[in-house]
């Protein structure tokens, strides 16, 4: 047991920690989006019919080395401030995915024909998963309330202006520079920080509880084995716990060389990377449950059947074995591209975000106890 | 050929980390590398005479990184220290496998054994940067892989008669 409480509280604290610094700054960055985009002509760019909108979410997602916790934020406020679901989900798919540091990595651990693999499928399965979610799931995405520090009925037509259209009346004076920069904030940290910070708890909790009863001999059991089973197994996994790319990547090859399928690591290694608890849930509640569910059931399904395409490929004899020197040289590379967090950015982020956190679950306490008393339901007046 | 003379500041550091490997296992010998008889391993027709040098420095790599991983797994370790010596481990490797470059082929260490190597290079890395305050704790995840590595490097080290005793 003490095991298990172990293996609880240090999966916890991975995730915090590996997370906070990134969730932090994307919520920084997602005030600004906020603010500023409605304004701004990129808004229709990003929303252009057709896959150019989409191919322009992927490629700029594959530049951010931004894990799958981290671009919570920025796709909730992308897609708050008018952008179309599918360029939000295949830019919240994609950036997690795939970034330079994560291709090097991998051509040097993993050896040229799975990366060739892993780079399509990061910008592919991205794409796909936004036409998915734009197909089936834009109708039924709803405005969600966040958690805001007042009521939400008096609050709602004072901060999300671009869903509640002001009263007639004369037009108030354009806010300044500054105060557009604090207003972003604001909204950023004191708004969509708690809202998201809350479900995020919800997630971090569960992908505790996960890591404390999963057997550990589990994962390495099912890498190894080359069936439908072993595939899904490792999309359900992966799709499940928190990894970033780069630190997954030496642990997919490590597994690699201890004789998994390479279709099944490639499987573990996307859906490990694409999402996690934290983030399904967190978007659930903030974008809509049939968007969100359409894209894990997607993303599991895409990396499956690309999974079951690469064993068909290289197995049976694959084996990860190239030049170690080159190897070891790329592995720098790809280390140093990716940018480090000192230690004291990742405690006080940290601290942070718990914060965020305390303050999300204390807000959604407040809003259940005053819809009792009331008798209203805590819906924005901003749902449709 | 003995390549144990590798000039300057980079053998310093290699002995540096021999001393340092042999008072954290707590291994009173010293390995004379200068000696081929030393080691006293039988070679096989099966597998290739490597030459001592060669072997005392795969020696030394495999008992840094099993220090280093027992030292990850106290949950204990100075994070600086342990980065200090996870990158001792990549620049000894480096240096190795330049050296094993200009070896006749014959004598060259299988590939598949220094990769193996570089993929506890680039887990030891990841360990590294799992601080929690100034000491090193690994998630259970890395820690299991941490441990199946060296377990593997162990493995193929003896199967490939690439060990001194």
């Amino acid at each position: 047991m003490h095991s298990a409480w172990h293996l609880f509280f240090s999966t916890i604290w991975q995730i915090l920690s590996e997370s906070a610094f990134w969730v932090v700054v994307s919520l920084i960055i997602g005030g600004l989006v906020h603010e500023f985009l409605p304004t701004s002509r990129y808004r229709d760019r990003l929303n252009r019919r057709g896959p150019g909108g989409m191919l322009g979410a992927v490629l700029f997602g594959a530049l951010l080395p931004i894990c799958s916790c981290g671009v919570i934020p920025l796709a909730v406020s992308l897609y708050r401030s008018g952008v179309r679901v599918g360029p939000v989900m295949a830019f919240a798919a994609a950036t997690p995915i795939i970034n330079p540091a994560a291709v090097i990595l991998s051509l040097a651990l993993l050896g040229p024909q799975i990366t060739v693999v892993y780079v399509v499928l990061g910008l592919t399965l991205p794409f796909v998963l936004g036409l998915v979610a734009e197909r089936w799931g834009e109708r039924a995405a709803p405005m969600i309330a966040l958690m805001t520090a007042t009521p939400v009925a008096a609050d709602c037509c004072s901060t999300q202006d671009e869903c509640c259209p002001s009263a007639d009346g004369p037009d108030p004076p354009a806010p300044r520079f500054w105060q557009r920069i604090a207003s972003a904030l604001r909204w950023g940290l004191n708004d969509l920080g708690p809202t998201i910070a809350f479900y995020m708890a919800i997630g971090v909790l569960l992908a505790g509880v996960i890591a404390a009863f999963l057997p550990p001999s589990w994962t390495e059991t099912y890498l190894r084995e080359n069936s439908v089973i072993a595939l899904a197994a490792a999309g359900v996994l992966g799709a499940s716990i928190y990894v970033c790319a780069v630190a997954h990547i030496p642990l997919v090859a490590t597994l690699l060389a201890a004789g998994a399928a390479p279709g099944v690591s490639i499987v573990f290694l996307v859906t490990g990377t694409a999402t996690n608890l934290p983030e399904l849930i967190a978007l659930y509640k903030t974008i809509g449950r049939r968007i969100v569910t359409l894209y894990a059931v997607a993303l599991v399904a895409g990396a499956m059947i690309a999974g079951a395409v690469v064993n068909a490929w290289l197995m049976p004899g694959f084996e990860p074995v190239f030049d170690p020197l080159n190897s070891l040289e790329l592995l720098e590379a790809g280390e140093r591209l990716q940018p480090t967090v000192g230690t004291v950015a990742t405690q006080v982020t940290s601290v942070a975000l718990v914060g965020l956190m305390v303050l999300g679950t204390w807000r959604r306490v407040v809003a259940r106890v005053r819809a009792r008393r009331t008798g209203s339901r805590d819906e924005s007046c901003c749902s449709n | 050929m003995d390549k144990t003379s590798v000039p300057g500041l980079f053998a310093a550091c290699r002995w540096v980390v021999v001393c340092l490997v042999f008072a954290l296992a707590g291994e009173s010998v010293a390995v004379d590398a200068k000696n081929p008889n030393a080691s006293g391993t039988p070679s096989t027709a099966n597998t290739p005479d490597y030459p001592a040098g060669e072997r005392t420095r795969l020696t030394e790599l495999n008992l840094l990184s099993g220090a280093l991983v027992e030292k990850a797994e106290t949950g204990s370790s100075p994070a600086h220290d342990f980065r200090i010596q996870a990158r001792m481990y990549r620049e000894l490797l480096r240096q190795l496998m330049l050296d094993n470059r200009s070896l006749p082929e014959t004598d060259q260490i299988r590939p598949d054994v220094l990769l193996e190597m570089v993929r506890m290079s680039a887990l030891l890395h990841s360990a590294a940067d799992c601080k929690t305050g100034l000491v090193i704790t690994c998630p259970p995840d890395l820690m299991r892989q941490l441990k199946s590595q060296q377990t593997r490097i162990d493995r193929v080290l003896q199967t490939n008669q690439l060990l001194l005793e």
